[in-house]
């Protein structure tokens, strides 16, 4: 065989090899949104985040930047509630592959719904004040609960482990979120109000802290970038595909 | 004729906390009840104003809108608390909240970004706008974290307390805050709060990582402005267990000096000698974990802590060196206490 037809041949692997890991990407992600939306955040954790790699953080919102699967575990591994229910389709993936073939990015954009039936599940909430500030809709006999529209964005460094592609970095925001029957532009005030409370809601801990373990559950960095909170920029690209992040 | 005290609790927004908590000291046995909550976010720290005004600082990630911090202004009425003012700050997760002697401005720290913010208040004490916002430089060039902002009493400048060189801080108040002195409290100590005492001639600050209160004279009018006299440890000798200071507070009549171990849990109580220099100690436990803060009562014979790992704020006697328990109240994940002068009733 010729080197021309060698490297004709060499080249075409390659070009296979980057379909076949944006193929598995694809998959990874469409797997991560069904078990999130399953309520199955406890295998997010144990199949599809990264088991090797250092220093794996997670950022949801203006929240913070979260570091280590100790701290990211809280985010899909919290107790499920009863009534209390997320659905997201993904779309749009653009998908890079590094020339190594062992590091990846994508971005994607996320439509789905969340709803919280709240008082109208029967459920005492008394003792749970957060839950109530985020209920944004009424039924006709008063009681309180929440149905709502999210637009997400999706942001994902991937490394390969042992031939698997795995989540190494994740950065989620959303541009808008609405009760069903409001538009995203009436409900921002009240959105800010209760942002933060959504947001701390998202990572904390109900299990004990184990002895030398944080006492709570606090983000590791600053929020690295929201373009829909005033004070902040629109999100940059993470810069290459370095291991340093 | 009994003594009560009103005082607050901020809570972290977690384990079902309602937010801002007025309760009632009973001076006869201890009991703690609350008379109100008011809304309010991740409460890291409360300050007491003029007219009966109180702060509350908001260490979270967002603050209506912003992905900020905050500060809130409340005003006590008969049938509660009323919210008066609000502001953002400069940075993620503010920490600290001081205030001038004329309650004209507020001076917040933040641990992510290391900003210092001056805040302008307007006449009613409520937060107007933000005036000013400057960062302590760092030597290893790295990103500052501030954990503590203290006005000085002579009301000329503005300390803060930086992590990642484990500095003290002391700035010139003026339109540009410049800097008039940087102090180490040595590698690894964490500086964590600070109070003045013994009539604004010392400084007490309590360390993080080596469990210790570093006791400096407070001298605005020479070149050198902070000079080491002291350094005791918050455990007594051959301790071995792990520590990790969170608060520190002096009692109403200046003779005691009292300071809160998380993990441990005890409260260290110094007396005071006659040059402000910390003498014998007590090493008191207590019921509750992992407190982030303490306060006296306003006649001295009871500290509370907010023991925010347990959800629990309790009362304790003051016996000499010695605490006595006396009341467990259930509030979720307390971490900041302010007492308001007592009255009897």
């Amino acid at each position: 065989m010729s080197s021309s037809v060698e490297e004709m041949l060499k080249q075409l692997e390659k070009r296979i090899n980057v379909l076949e890991d944006a193929g598995k990407i694809r998959n990874l992600m469409a797997r991560y949104q069904a078990y999130e939306s399953a309520g199955e955040g406890r295998r997010v954790m144990e199949e599809l985040w990264t088991r090797h790699k250092p220093d794996p953080t997670h950022e949801y919102g203006a929240g913070g930047v979260y570091r280590g699967l100790d701290e990211i575990a809280p985010f899909y591994c919290n107790e499920k509630q009863a009534g209390v229910w997320q659905f997201h389709t993904l779309t749009a993936p653009d998908i890079e592959i590094g020339d190594d073939g062992c590091r990846a990015e994508g971005t994607w954009v996320g439509i789905g719904i969340e709803l919280d039936a709240g008082e109208c599940s029967g459920s005492d909430l008394s003792e749970q004040p957060n839950r109530i500030r985020l209920l944004s809709s009424k039924n006709r006999q008063g009681k309180r609960y929440s149905a709502e529209w999210v637009i997400r964005s999706y942001h994902v460094v991937f490394t390969k482990e042992e031939d698997c592609w795995k989540i190494w970095h994740m950065h989620i925001w959303e541009p808008a979120r609405c009760p069903f029957d409001q538009d995203w532009v009436s409900f921002s005030k009240a959105r800010f109000d209760t942002d933060g409370i959504r947001l701390d809601e998202r990572y904390k801990t109900y299990e004990a802290c184990a002895p030398g373990k944080k006492p709570e559950n606090l983000a590791f960095w600053p929020t690295t970038g929201h373009w829909q909170y005033i004070a902040d920029e629109i999100p940059e690209p993470w810069g290459g595909l370095t291991d340093s992040k | 004729m009994e003594r009560e005290d009103y005082f607050y609790a901020g809570t972290n927004s977690i384990h079902g906390s309602r937010g801002l908590y007025q309760l009632k000291l009973h001076g006869s046995d201890g009991r703690i009840t609350v008379e109100n909550t008011a809304q309010a976010y991740n409460t890291g720290r409360i300050l007491l104003g003029e007219r009966g005004k109180l702060y509350a600082l908001n260490e979270g990630m967002t603050f209506f809108g912003k992905a900020a911090g905050g500060v809130t202004s409340f005003q006590p009425e008969n049938d509660g608390l009323k919210i008066t003012g609000k502001l953002a700050t400069g940075g993620q997760r503010p920490c600290s909240l001081d205030k001038n002697r004329d309650g004209t401005e507020l001076y917040a720290g933040h641990f992510f970004g290391g900003g210092i913010e001056v805040l302008s208040l307007d006449q009613n004490g409520n937060p107007k706008a933000r005036k000013h916002l400057f960062y302590p430089v760092t030597r290893s060039g790295e990103t500052p974290a501030v954990h503590d902002v203290l006005n000085s009493p002579d009301d000329g400048y503005l300390l803060a307390l930086e992590l990642k060189d484990h500095a003290i801080h002391v700035y010139r108040k003026s339109e540009a805050y410049e800097e008039a002195g940087v102090f180490k409290t040595g590698a690894g100590t964490f500086p964590r709060q600070m109070i003045f005492g013994a009539g604004g001639k010392l400084l007490y600050v309590l360390t993080q990582r080596s469990s210790q209160i570093l006791v400096y004279s407070w001298s605005p009018e020479k070149e050198k402005k902070l000079c080491l006299k002291q350094a005791v440890s918050t455990v007594p000798d051959g301790y071995r267990g792990a520590n990790a200071p969170s608060a520190l507070k002096i009692s109403p009549t200046g003779k005691l000096l009292a300071a809160v171990n998380r993990i441990s849990d005890h409260i260290s109580l110094f007396r005071i000698m006659e040059d402000g220099r910390l003498g014998e100690m007590g090493f008191c436990p207590i019921k509750g974990k992992n407190a982030r803060d303490l306060e006296f009562s306003s006649d001295g014979r009871f500290l509370l802590a907010a023991e925010t790992g347990s959800d629990t704020l309790s009362s304790y006697f003051l016996r000499d060196l010695k605490l006595e328990h006396a009341f467990t109240r259930q509030i979720p994940s307390p971490a900041a206490l302010a007492v308001r002068k007592g009255r009897e009733v």
